[in-house]
């Protein structure tokens, strides 16, 4: 007997993507996050009567981007429509958007190191829109506020195909979504400024007869601006629909939102479902023609995407996947790190140091790679110090720690301080001898055979230096004058 | 007080000339006002010009303005409830530009609400009646602005025309109307109606008058990206004023369609004579046909009301003009918008909303928008053979007030012979052709598109062998003394 094959998840995602313009989309208002409510307005983001939008061509230019960071076909000629609908934070009463021909048309995202398989995820379609305002609504007076800043912020709206098969694959298609759209200088995608949001489309199916697939009903979580909730949104999905499957219980298409703090999604009214957007061509804004050689421009500014570059760390540098990827999912740290190889560091010691080091403390003050006043050069300098075991790793922090505060040459430091390790044989060779002929026990002790007499003669070597002689070396150069000496005796 | 020259050039020069200041100019166009608006309901506000006229070619000009034309100083309503108490925190790119010029803004002028309506009879505010008999409408929807400049009040004034507005209201009160080519003079600022087709326009009595006005409107604005840049920008007064004897060599079609049923036979009389006054003066006149003309008002009411049912759309309550007392944010929008339209704009919101639906948006909104294609394409055809196309401006003359307003169709039907010009985005120009009775009857001269600066100085040679311009209607506010 042959059992029904078993149900597994179907995602889809509409991703909205903030473009980094500094201001808006159909206005000259700036763009920027966090400012008072409602300064960053003017007549045409406010919906006016008489006002009328114009486009920036710096959002069209960073679309094209971002569809050729996803491999889309930029289309040669493409129009704006309205979307029609009335909510407080739409001051138009409609949404200038892309419909009936969007920006670009197709496009994949590869993910590798997913359950040990390349995944592949289709883009169906990238279009341009702009952002609405913001409704807070508050309980204690009653009232709703709105803040009209976000008004005209230009969006790009990322649409996949159906090919994500868990949560945790549609978590790591944002992730590599998110690292795509920083390399691509399309966005910043700093979540906490809302400048990713996501729709998810999920429904459980299987093999039916013929080619066929056979399934749920399909659930819409909308605005989801974590991949936290993405992921756990998606979970709290499946279990509901195998429960309904397993209960019987037949499941109806619906929108439903997600409820952070509870962990579970629930349907919305179904008036916010009965949409009819009345879609038509935008009379304002005339159709625009993507000049081919400024598409080929634009795309030639797309740098080397994440995958690729992860690729090329692994067999260039012969890196390991965790530090590859640990490095090209922050575009800054991949440029010094490769800029630092260039100027001649090891590529494992950079890593090591990038990721320890850089990347803690960047993590810790919040800062960007960019405001900090060291660079590659340096870095491959204290490193070479370092292999060539002319300073300690502790010393490197140091002069590293003191390099990221003041911007102080890390090797001038070890210079002028004379923290440099005597490394140098025929010095510390004739240190030797003096500790020797000073301290006649304990090299006799050692050429007795007494190991533990040698770390006195050593701490020796190191008083007389002030620390500053290579402790390994002092070693080696101990016990070979030591042994060259009971030979002589 | 000194005499009040009939046209705006005329007063221009007499200002330069030292025969005339600025503020007698004002003061006695606003006296005017004072005296004889009562009656005619032409304007909805009026005022002194704040400001000292800057130094320009409309210098000292006082002039008034439809009311769908944002301005600073003065309440911008529309006509409409909805936005009685509304003044906009900016000028029209329009309104700005004759600012520049040295033009004084008086008042603004009385329209259909939304600029929806063929008589002023839409006004939300109260009707306009026609200076040549006051139980008439004015025409609409710049009813005000035309039966301003007939009446004298001011020498000149703007209007917008989306199928009509500034030529119909033209030929029923007497005046010349001009509707440039589209994307001639920036929208920026005029409260939209139908974005694809609204277009702003002068209204004077005279076709000279129309072309200063337009050296000053028209220009390409980049805060209006359906705005071009006009090839014969600031030099339509002296295309106008070119020294020319006659038409020869000119073609000028008559589109038997403009002349046939549902057209007044008087009214086309009176077109077909204009014809022959052109052909006395050495222009081709010929007959053609046109017949998708037949199209061209359900496949308008589909896509100007579509438009406009998506362009009325921000006005809610929620941020400036009428919130009526409300719930909650539904019942807000119901209340608001309920009690702010008039039934005329409702009536077009709902038609737009219907042709944009899912479901309707093929048959009627996609198919209309096909038909326009093959109607604009007919026109071009047309253009290869004829410079211009000779029609009646309205199948009829001035109507009475009360005489359509239960009738729809019989209102829409005025705007038969202007709609299609808005639909190719062509200039077209009215200019009184003649008289049926007592009532001045317009001409409508159309052109292929940046036609312009050709359409005035035809219009303009017929002007200097004619008078239909010169004669003064019983309500004559003009060279007071
Ligand atoms: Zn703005």
């Amino acid at each position: 007997m042959t059992g029904s094959p078993e149900y597994r998840p179907m995602i889809g995602l509409e991703i909205h993507v903030a473009l980094a313009t500094r201001s808006k989309m159909f206005c000259g208002c700036s763009a920027e996050f966090g400012a008072p409510p409602n300064t960053n307005v003017c007549p045409v983001c406010l919906g006016l009567p008489g006002s009328l939008p114009a486009i920036n061509a710096r959002a069209l230019e960073l679309g094209i981007m971002c569809a050729r960071a996803v491999g889309g076909q930029v289309q040669a000629r493409m129009h704006f429509e309205r979307k029609n609908y009335h909510y407080p934070d739409l001051p138009k009463g409609y949404q200038i958007s892309q419909y009936a021909v969007p920006l670009a048309i197709g496009g994949e995202v590869v993910l590798d190191d997913v359950e040990d398989a390349e995944r592949r995820v289709r883009i169906r379609r990238v279009h341009l829109e702009e952002d609405a305002g913001k409704s807070t609504h508050s309980a204690e007076t009653g009232h709703t506020l709105l803040d009209f800043n976000r008004c005209g912020v230009p969006l790009a709206e990322i649409v996949t195909e159906p090919d994500m098969r868990s949560p945790g694959e549609a978590r790591a298609f944002l992730e590599e979504l998110r690292a795509l759209l920083r390399v691509a200088g399309v966005s910043e995608v700093r979540m906490e400024a809302g400048e990713l949001r996501c729709d998810v489309n999920f429904n459980l199916v299987r093999s039916a007869a013929g080619d066929g697939l056979e399934g749920t009903e399909i659930s819409e979580v909308k605005n989801l601006n974590s991949f936290r909730s993405v992921q756990r949104a998606l979970e709290y999905e499946v279990s509901r629909h195998r429960e309904a499957i397993r209960g019987g219980e037949p499941l109806v298409h619906e929108t439903r939102h997600w409820d952070e703090e509870r962990g579970i999604t629930y349907a919305a009214r179904s008036k916010e479902e009965a949409h009819d957007y009345r879609y038509f061509p935008e009379p304002d804004l005339p159709p625009i023609s993507v000049d081919p050689d400024l598409a080929q421009y634009l795309a030639a500014q797309v740098p080397e995407l994440p995958r690729a570059r992860r690729r090329r760390f692994r067999n260039e540098f012969d890196l390991g996947s965790y530090d590859a990827r640990a490095l090209v999912s922050e575009a800054e740290l991949a440029d010094f790190f490769e800029e630092a190889v260039a100027e001649g560091a090891d590529p494992k010691d950079a890593a090591n140091w990038i990721l320890g080091e850089v990347r803690g403390h960047l993590n810790a003050t919040g800062d960007s790679l960019a405001d900090l006043p060291v660079t590659p050069r340096m870095l491959a300098a204290l490193l070479s110090l370092v292999a060539a075991g002319e300073i300690s790793g502790t010393m490197a922090k140091d002069v590293w720690s003191e390099a990221v505060e003041t911007g102080r040459d890390p090797v001038s430091s070890v210079e002028e301080s004379g923290l440099r390790q005597i490394s140098d044989e025929e010095t510390l060779d004739a240190l030797v001898e003096e500790v020797i002929e000073e301290n006649p026990d304990a090299a006799e002790e050692f050429t007795a055979g007494k190991e533990k007499a040698l770390g006195f003669l050593v701490g020796q070597v190191m008083k007389k230096t002030r620390g500053q002689a290579n402790p390994q070396l002092a070693n080696e150069r101990l016990r070979k004058a030591l042994r060259n000496g009971s030979d002589h005796r | 007080m000194p005499e009040y020259p009939a046209t705006a050039l005329a007063l221009t020069e007499a200002i330069r000339d030292g025969e005339m200041t600025s503020e007698e100019a004002a003061a006695a166009s606003l006296a005017a006002i004072e005296r004889f608006d009562g009656r005619l309901g032409a304007f909805l506000s009026v005022g002194d010009p704040v400001d000292p006229p800057v130094d320009g070619i409309l210098r000292g000009l006082p002039y008034a303005a439809k009311d769908n034309l944002c301005t600073r100083d003065f309440p911008t309503t529309c006509a409409s409830g909805i936005l009685a108490d509304y003044t906009p925190p900016y000028d029209a790119t329009a309104i700005a530009g004759m600012t520049r010029a040295g033009a004084r803004l008086v008042g603004k002028t009385n329209m259909d609400e939304f600029a929806m309506g063929s008589s002023n009879e839409n006004s939300g505010i109260k009707p306009t009646r026609n200076p040549w008999d006051l139980q008439r409408v004015p025409g609409g929807s710049s009813g005000g602005s035309a039966a301003a400049v007939a009446a004298g009040l001011v020498p000149l004034a703007l209007g917008t025309d989306t199928g009509g507005s500034i030529r119909q209201p033209a030929s029923f009160c007497g005046i010349t109307g001009m509707k440039p080519t589209y994307g001639s003079v920036s929208r920026l600022g005029l409260i939209a109606f139908a974005s694809s087709l609204d277009q702003i326009g002068p209204l004077g009595r005279t076709a000279r008058d129309c072309a200063l006005a337009m050296d000053v409107l028209v220009g390409r604005d980049a805060g209006d990206s359906t705005s071009i840049e006009h090839p014969h920008a600031g030099q339509f007064l002296q295309a106008a004023l070119e020294e020319r004897e006659s038409l020869r060599g000119v073609r000028i079609g008559l589109p038997a369609e403009y002349y046939a049923e549902g057209i007044d036979p008087e009214v086309a009389r009176v077109a077909r004579r204009a014809a022959k006054t052109l052909e006395d003066l050495g222009a081709i006149v010929e007959e053609i046909s046109l017949p998708h003309t037949a199209y061209a008002l359900p496949v308008y009411y589909i896509l100007a009301s579509a438009e406009a049912s998506s362009n009325l759309a921000r006005f809610d309550g929620v941020r400036y003009g009428l919130r009526a007392a409300a719930d909650d944010i539904d019942d807000l929008y119901r209340r608001t918008r309920g009690e702010g339209f008039g039934e005329e704009v409702k009536r077009r919101i709902m038609l737009g909303t219907y042709a944009l639906s899912a479901g309707y948006y093929d048959d009627l909104y996609v198919k209309a928008a096909r038909v326009r294609r093959v109607m604009v394409r007919e026109l071009e055809e047309a253009f290869k053979v004829y410079d211009y196309l000779l029609t009646p401006t309205s199948p009829t003359p001035a109507f009475c007030l009360g005489e359509r307003t239960e009738d729809p169709l019989a209102m829409y039907m005025a705007d038969l012979c202007t709609i299609p010009a808005n639909m190719a985005g062509i200039p077209a120009i009215s200019f009184p052709g003649g008289f049926v009775g007592d009532l001045p009857v317009g001409v409508q001269l159309m052109g292929p598109r940046l036609s312009d600066a050709g359409i005035l100085a035809t219009a303009d040679l017929f002007q200097r062998v004619t008078d239909y311009h010169r004669v003064r209607p019983p309500l004559w506010g003009g060279d007071t003394s």
